[in-house]
């Protein structure tokens, strides 16, 4: 084995017989404090059930046994593009076929009866 | 006592029982946490929030896995949150600077990383294999830091991540060969 495969191999292995990194003692006095604070009401008001306070939902490892609650953002942003797409296939579809049908109105003219028919009602 | 009773106990709110969860539990969510996180700061925020968190809905805890299983989700899930929430900021850090605000810039810390359970010969190996952990999937970097840091089997490791033992197994044959390749370039260009 070569000098390089052995360095690699020595490196993967570095990690074998680490010891578990010990929390400082004090923090856990810190922490039950802590939780002794939430106990008597310093706690927000939660979405859903409100007596455990707000709860995020857990994410990315497959099944959260913890419920769900707020939406993603990634999500948000997937829905904006999707209406975005289908907005914009629309106005794409009647821009296309009211030149092509010859009817002599413009592009603009087209997507706002379509999509503002209700100013004809005010006779602007 | 069985764990029933002893889970039985947190949901009443019981202040000794959340001592012993505690002595049982907080090194290992830290260590999980510092494994992924690679800093020390950090992983006693997460900490923290997890115990934070269990003590808050351990009431809604359905018992349909163990509860080490349900602990060490919670730390891995707060975890995942953390470096997405920094990966953000060093895209955010990027757009800032094509507009000249590197003043407003917070970028990951980018300095090695010595775990304190290493022994003293093997530290600089280490922290270059945590660095080139960094660089791996999030998957991967899960299930590869927890079967290293905390010898979790490929059971519980399918248990905590929610898979099958065979995505453990292949989350992990995947992680070994990305190291092994991060670690030959890592040779070529600091060590020939």
């Amino acid at each position: 084995m070569n000098a390089k495969e052995q360095w690699i191999d020595n490196t993967m292995a570095s990690l074998d017989a680490a010891g578990r990194a010990v929390i400082n003692p004090g923090f856990r006095e810190n922490i039950l404090k802590g939780i002794g604070n939430s106990e008597t009401g310093n706690r927000k008001p939660g979405i859903g059930n409100s007596e455990f306070g707000i709860r995020k939902p857990g994410i990315g490892i497959g099944n959260s046994e913890f419920g769900y609650g707020t939406i993603k953002r990634s999500m948000i942003w997937k829905i904006a593009a999707v209406i975005l797409l289908l907005i914009s296939l629309n106005v794409f579809t009647m821009v296309y076929y009211s030149k092509s049908s010859g009817s002599g109105q413009s592009a603009t003219k087209t997507v706002a009866s379509e999509y503002f028919s209700y100013i004809d009602n005010y006779n602007l | 006592m069985s764990e029933e009773n002893f889970i039985l106990r947190l949901k009443q709110g019981n202040q000794t029982a959340y001592g012993e969860l505690l002595n049982m539990f907080s090194d290992k969510v830290f260590n999980t946490a510092l494994g992924l996180l690679q800093n020390k700061e950090d992983a006693e925020d997460i900490t923290q929030e997890v115990f934070t968190e269990v003590f808050q809905s351990v009431g809604q805890f359905r018992q349909q896995s163990k509860l080490s299983t349900w602990i060490y989700r919670i730390a891995v899930t707060k975890s995942l949150e953390l470096i997405r929430s920094r990966d953000r900021d060093k895209r955010k850090g990027i757009l800032l600077s094509l507009f000249g605000r590197e003043d407003q810039i917070k970028l990951a810390s980018t300095e090695a990383f010595y775990h304190p359970g290493i022994s003293l010969e093997n530290k600089e190996m280490a922290a270059v294999l945590f660095k080139a952990i960094r660089r791996l999937p999030l998957n991967q970097r899960i299930a590869f830091t927890l079967n290293k840091l905390e010898n979790l089997s490929y059971a519980e490791l399918a248990e905590v991540m929610n898979v099958s033992v065979s995505s453990v197994e292949s989350l992990l044959f995947r992680a070994k060969q990305k190291l092994r390749e991060l670690l030959g370039n890592y040779y070529e260009q600091n060590l020939k």
